[in-house]
């Protein structure tokens, strides 16, 4: 959601659920920090590959919405996440030439 | 307490001992652009590595940078992982990789001492370059080499097992 949010900050909360194609009350909630479900999940995402073109990176999408399993440690979880997040920003601000 | 990535340890390490942060420099120093390292500088920030007033007078909390130094779990995640990358990066024949050697030798005695006089030459070598600070022209190498018992080692790689 925070990269969702990051991408797309420009745009009001009516924008972003006619964007979404999902309720004002709902997109609020979500911005607020509700659980996503699957389909509103591949919506955001479908909306961040459309501003960051087709090589956009599927291992954060994946990670976030668990299908790769997270070790049972946290220490290892939190670092990786971590890593997952930096790479996922670099990916976001990589001088593209 | 959180360990570091390495663009962290990266940054720290490029302005160490300076007061002031000159983000252009630090862009010559470092390969990522700006808004990656104003990323960077806000993770530091977050794990009480680095205090700013703003973004040009900036201090490193040596206390905390001292804690992550000496916990074994986070030092073993970060060299963990440079040794991963490092090993990545040599078999997809990233330029930037120097050399990768990693070979079971056997050594006379002889060989041996010769080994550790040529060990001596290299600490030295090391030890003076660690006194450089970042300058233009200069460029940042990593060096990682180690060397022991081929079987004490393998006897350790099973014995640490479940501990």
């Amino acid at each position: 959601m925070k990269t969702f949010r990051r991408v797309y900050s420009k745009e009001s909360l009516a924008e972003l659920a006619a964007l979404t194609n999902i309720q004002k009350t709902r997109v609020f909630r979500i911005l607020n920090g509700a659980d996503l479900k699957w389909k509103e999940a591949e919506v955001l995402n479908q909306l961040i590959k459309k501003k960051f073109g087709s090589n956009f990176s599927d291992f954060f999408y994946d990670f976030v919405l668990g299908k790769s399993k997270p070790s049972d440690d946290k220490k290892i979880n939190s670092r990786e996440m971590e890593k997952r997040n930096l790479s996922y920003f670099y990916f976001l601000t990589e001088d593209r030439k | 307490m959180s360990s570091l990535l390495l663009p962290e340890r990266e940054l720290i390490d490029c302005i160490k001992d300076q007061r002031e942060l000159n983000i252009e420099e630090v862009m010559a120093f470092m390969s990522f652009n700006k808004k990656f390292i104003l990323k960077i500088i806000e993770n530091l920030k977050t794990k009480n590595i680095l205090h700013f007033d703003s973004i040009q007078r900036i201090k490193l909390n040596q206390a905390e940078i001292e804690k992550v130094n000496t916990n074994k779990e986070n030092l073993e995640e970060e060299v963990s992982d440079i040794l991963r990358d490092l090993f990545r990066a040599y078999l997809l024949r990233k330029d930037f990789v120097m050399d990768f050697v990693m070979e079971g030798i056997w050594m006379s005695p002889f060989e041996e001492k010769l080994l550790q006089c040529k060990k001596a030459e290299l600490t030295s070598l090391l030890s003076s370059m660690r006194k450089n600070r970042p300058k233009v022209g200069f460029s940042k190498k990593l060096i990682v080499y180690a060397g022991c018992d081929y079987s004490r080692l393998s006897r350790f790689s099973v014995d640490s097992l479940g501990s």
